[in-house]
């Protein structure tokens, strides 16, 4: 080996399976992200349907909502920041607004999304 | 002995091989979400579809449970290009069968909103008008 190589190889490998490390991590994310995104569709659809009687109504759906969500995807991962139920002309509608978390803030900002689900309701 | 062309081989061939390796695992991961999230919303698409039947029944209106099912597959965040909805049996009589099918594109390939190639998934709800249902 001659002089102006020496550990050249090493600095690059380490380089680059840091990189490849964090761009495992970035991957791992977006999975646990369109989880929770699935998730919260789930809860707000579960939601809609409590409210399908004729005696529930918006509350028994907000109420439904909440707590599929605390059950699936409790802890710090997700940010419920709004979370309603309403009727909208015939149908009833459960919106929410959610954030979920970055893992490395500083490369990848948290992702904000805006979820509905919607049933018509017994008359 | 590493000849001076030879420089920093290893490392550029090593990153080459990840990226390769990662590319199939980031359109996989991109990809398959959505598969589920589509079939997901195909499935209560046609339920919901199908509920308003039953519930309408015996005034049941084909175009109104259309547009209830694609207002659900809206919701899911399936665009209305994306959807079909037939049905096939508005249940003529007591103890006869609603039938909804709701059918969606689901991509090949989609990654950060780029898609290629599609297949296309249906969702079946068949409910049964009650035997005792009053007119």
């Amino acid at each position: 080996m001659r002089p102006d190589q020496r550990g050249f190889t090493t600095i690059q490998y380490v380089v680059a399976t840091g990189f490849s490390l964090l761009f495992f991590v970035l991957i791992a994310n977006l999975l646990v992200d369109l989880y929770a995104r699935g998730a919260v569709r789930d809860a707000l659809d579960e939601g809609v349907h409590a409210a399908v009687p004729v005696s529930s109504g918006p509350a028994d759906c907000e109420a439904r909502a909440r707590e599929v969500v605390r059950s699936i995807v409790g802890g710090s991962l997700l940010r419920l920041d709004e979370l309603r139920c309403a009727r909208e002309g015939e149908m009833l509608v459960a919106r929410a607004r959610i954030s979920l978390r970055s893992w490395l803030p500083m490369v990848v900002p948290d992702w904000h999304l805006d979820l509905r689900a919607a049933a018509l309701p017994e008359p | 002995m590493t000849s001076r062309s030879e420089r920093g081989f290893v490392a550029v061939e090593w990153v080459a091989a990840v990226a390769l390796l990662l590319l199939p695992i980031v359109v996989l991961v991109a990809t398959v979400p959505v598969w589920a999230e589509r079939r997901h919303a195909a499935t209560v698409a046609a339920r919901e579809g199908a509920r308003v039947l039953v519930r309408d029944w015996p005034q049941s209106d084909p175009g109104r449970a259309t547009v209830i099912a694609r207002e659900v597959a809206d919701a899911h965040g399936v665009e209305s290009d994306d959807v079909r909805v037939h049905v096939s049996s508005v249940g003529a009589e007591r103890g006869s069968l609603v039938r909804v099918e709701v059918d969606v594109r689901m991509p090949a390939i989609s990654v950060m909103g780029l898609s290629a190639g599609a297949w296309r998934f249906t969702a079946v709800e068949v409910r049964r008008i009650d035997d005792f249902r009053s007119r």
